[in-house]
């Protein structure tokens, strides 16, 4: 095979639809989502029917990486050199596009040029004249739609004649410049010439470590002639090009307003806005919470219940011994059972998740609150770790890496894990279903309220005593709207639901099965002892005392479950129901009576905060560990973040009590 | 050190060669704040929404942030308007080279302009 062991990269702006099409050409599924770096990290597959890589980077606008997912790309395309670059190039937004298209012409590798959304442009009365921009540019320029799947096969018979090809270097700088850079090249005795050439005169941190005198006079040459530093100069020729060739090559109709401007109108009015984004925010809760909660946890419950009843008593016609249908019906169906039973909330949660997520929205959310987080030391594109940990901690985690500012990056990191995440959900649906009937919607909204202010609060202090500086600059673009393409949506939610499910099978699994033999044995390893004095009861009474401030109640059941969230945090649900099904014996309502029937309001309430501050789950810590690079700091965080937990817990409690009493 | 040297030429002499179409204006006398008028130069924070203005020069002290900002196209000469202004205030979204950037006004107002619309 001749395209055996051949690399290619995807290569272009933010928001440009590089996944979109990686998705298409290796018919793989890679997330995607309509705002600014959603591709965080490279992602490899094979071009659909060929042994050809394809590498699929996050998007950059220029060869100077700007935030450390840049790096990703730049350090990929110099170092790795791979036989072709696929430059996509969003139509709507050209002349911006072509600014990084003119600096990967400068490497040795050949490139061909995706013009993509090539529907929307003629839509927005953009006309580009495509033969002759190849002409201009020497390289192949195919016209395509990612979203609407044209022009895919000319793509992929492009990319097979040009790959590995050499190609010639057009001159686009003035003639003394290019003399200059002809002189520098010289001393180069790397590959990608021209380009590492160009890089030195700019005195780029990265490439230019050392120069010698002949540079050093090319340099003063260069910034005379440019009448500026050669950094600036360059842009200026770059763009000069830029635009000298737009002028041959692309005609601009009618420039209408769009629908996206007329939706701006709404979402982005100066009254409405706020009131739109809080309203929105209470609905995902209020619905997936509160309506679809209490319309679907009964029945799902019902129906566990009922199996677990028959499997039980199918298991003893069969013969099977007393500690076997326990560890079936109270350790597996009992703790799996409990996780599964808010499989429907979640959907709601992660549907309205991928909305925000592919209509544009979630952009605009960054853009209208970065005054407000701006003020506690924030960016406005924090916002969107936090939004994407409200389905999971573990990728808001990893999308703080858009945020080109060291201090704002971990703060975020530190703060994405007190977004209530989905895991959490059950165990806010949980308390809020059973101890506010009539209003767990509301109740499960005020948590996550709760949570934002407590972000703030903890940015604020952050802000003050640990990551002092300046605050950073605000650069993004707003996406046009886009209607989500519903088989996109779908596959997102089936496959994040999946991963519940799946988790729910195995973590889940294991671990019920670890309770349910801890709460079955005692020391002795004797079966059948009360669970007042099996093995798991002494762990948690080990450390009960830490939890009485916020239960009112000495519960060695509720402390070891809020340990377990370390493990998962749904996990906590589900350990409570199995300790609940060994001490009653028969399962049933976790809280009607028995070992958990003290909780009331106020610890119900307090119980919630603890397991929504505490330390995140282990994947979510692994995921901090990975973006802190640093163990000490990673422990600090999760100690930082338990302990504020419980003076939380302790303080939502006492207030809670407080009322209690006195009503 | 590398950074000896750097030429930085000075840009911002050259406002009032008027390239823009400033025609008769209204003077708009209702208005308290102060508003630039065509052919005035400022800094882009001081651009209003409808209002057309021409870069003279990045004068921002952050090396990184200036790359970004050259990298996004705001060189010498391009031309800038205000497109839509975030409900707080900030940042605003700035329409250049037929796309739209959101940027905050304490970067803006390191970049000098001249109103031509």
């Amino acid at each position: 095979m001749i395209y055996e062991k051949k690399k290619i990269a995807l290569v272009g702006n933010q928001n440009s639809g590089k996944t979109t099409l990686f998705n298409l050409l290796t018919g793989m599924n890679q997330k995607i989502g309509n705002w600014p770096g959603v591709t965080i990290e490279r992602k490899s597959g094979k071009l659909k029917g060929t042994d050809i890589e394809i590498v699929d980077l996050p998007g950059i606008y220029s060869l100077s990486p700007y935030s450390s997912e840049e790096d990703v790309s730049r350090k990929f395309v110099l170092d790795e050199k791979p036989e072709l670059i696929v430059n996509i190039i969003d139509a709507t937004s050209i002349e911006r596009s072509l600014y990084l298209t003119t600096q990967l012409l400068e490497l040795d590798v050949n490139v061909v040029i995706a013009l993509n959304m090539a529907d929307i442009m003629e839509k927005k009365g953009v006309i580009i004249d495509i033969e002759k921009l190849s002409e201009k540019l020497g390289v192949n320029v195919v016209k395509i739609s990612a979203l609407k799947k044209d022009g895919i096969e000319n793509l992929i018979e492009s990319i097979k004649q040009n790959i590995g090809k050499s190609r010639e270097k057009h001159n686009i700088f003035d003639e003394d410049i290019e003399q200059q850079i002809q002189n520098v090249e010289k001393l180069v005795k790397i590959s990608n010439k021209r380009f590492v050439a160009i890089k030195m005169l700019e005195r780029d941190k990265e490439i230019a470590k050392s120069l010698s005198e002949p540079v050093f006079d090319a340099i003063a040459a260069v910034e005379i002639y440019f009448n500026t530093d050669a950094e600036e100069g360059f842009a200026n020729g770059r763009y000069a090009y830029i635009e000298k060739l737009k002028k041959q090559t692309v005609k601009i109709v009618a420039m209408k307003q769009t629908v996206t401007d007329k939706l701006d109108k709404i979402f982005l009015n100066k009254w409405a806005a706020l009131p739109i984004f809080a309203g929105i925010m209470f609905l995902i809760y209020y619905l997936s919470v509160g309506v679809v909660g209490s319309l679907t946890v009964d029945g799902v419950g019902e129906l566990i219940d009922m199996f677990s009843e028959w499997f039980g008593a199918t298991l003893g016609v069969w013969g099977a011994s007393e500690w076997a249908v326990s560890l079936v019906v109270d350790g597996i169906v009992g703790g799996v059972g409990a996780v599964l039973g808010f499989v429907p909330q979640l959907i709601i949660l992660f549907l309205f998740l991928a909305l925000l997520e592919t209509t544009g929205y979630m952009s605009r959310i960054a853009f209208l609150l970065d005054r407000i987080f701006k003020k506690f030391g924030l960016s406005g594109k924090s916002l969107i770790p936090f939004i994407v940990g409200s389905g999971c901690s573990v990728p808001g985690i990893m999308a703080s890496r858009t945020i080109e500012n060291q201090s704002e990056r971990q703060m975020t990191v530190v703060l994405t894990p007190f977004v209530p995440c989905g895991a959490k959900l059950p165990i806010i649906a949980l308390f809020a279903g059973y101890f506010f009937p009539a209003t767990s919607g509301l109740v499960s909204a005020s948590i996550y309220f709760f949570a934002i202010a407590i972000i703030l609060l903890v940015a604020i202090l952050l802000k003050k005593f640990i990551f002092k500086g300046e605050s950073a600059s605000f650069i993004s673009e707003l996406p046009d709207y886009k209607i989500p393409s519903p088989r996109y949506v779908f596959r997102d939610v089936a496959e994040k639901t999946g991963a519940f499910i799946a988790k729910a099978g195995t973590i889940i699994l294991f671990c019920s099965v670890v309770i349910w033999a801890l709460g079955s044995f005692d020391w002795s390893f004797e079966y059948g002892v009360p669970i007042e004095q099996s093995m798991l009861a002494s762990i948690g009474n080990a450390f009960a005392w830490l939890f009485y401030p916020m239960l009112g109640e000495w519960s060695w059941g509720a402390t070891v479950s809020a340990i377990q969230g370390l493990v998962a945090k749904e996990q906590v649900v589900s350990s409570m129901e199995v300790i609940a099904g060994l001490s009653e014996g028969a399962g049933g309502d976790i809280f009607a009576e028995g070992i958990f029937s003290f909780f009331t309001g106020a610890s119900a309430y307090a119980f919630m905060v603890f397991n929504l501050f505490s330390a995140p789950c282990f994947a979510a810590i692994g995921a901090m560990k990975r973006e802190f690079g640093s163990t000490k700091k990673t422990l600090l965080t999760v100690g930082f973040q338990t302990g504020l937990a419980f003076i939380l817990a302790y303080i939502v409690f006492g207030i809670g009590h407080l009322f209690e009493v006195i009503l | 050190m590398n950074n000896q040297g750097r030429h930085r030429g000075n840009q911002s002499g050259n406002c009032g060669n008027q390239s823009g179409n400033c025609g008769n204006q209204s003077r708009n006398c209702g208005n308290k704040r102060k508003m630039l008028l065509c052919g005035e130069c400022g800094n882009l924070s001081e651009l209003r929404k409808g209002q057309s203005a021409r870069v003279l020069a990045l004068r921002n002290e952050n090396e990184a942030l200036r790359r970004r900002l050259l990298d996004m196209g705001i060189t010498n000469g391009v031309e800038i308007s205000i497109k839509k202004i975030a409900p707080l205030g900030d940042p605003i979204d700035i329409k250049l080279r037929d796309y739209e950037l959101c940027i905050r006004k304490s970067d803006m107002k390191n970049i000098d302009i001249e109103v031509i619309k």
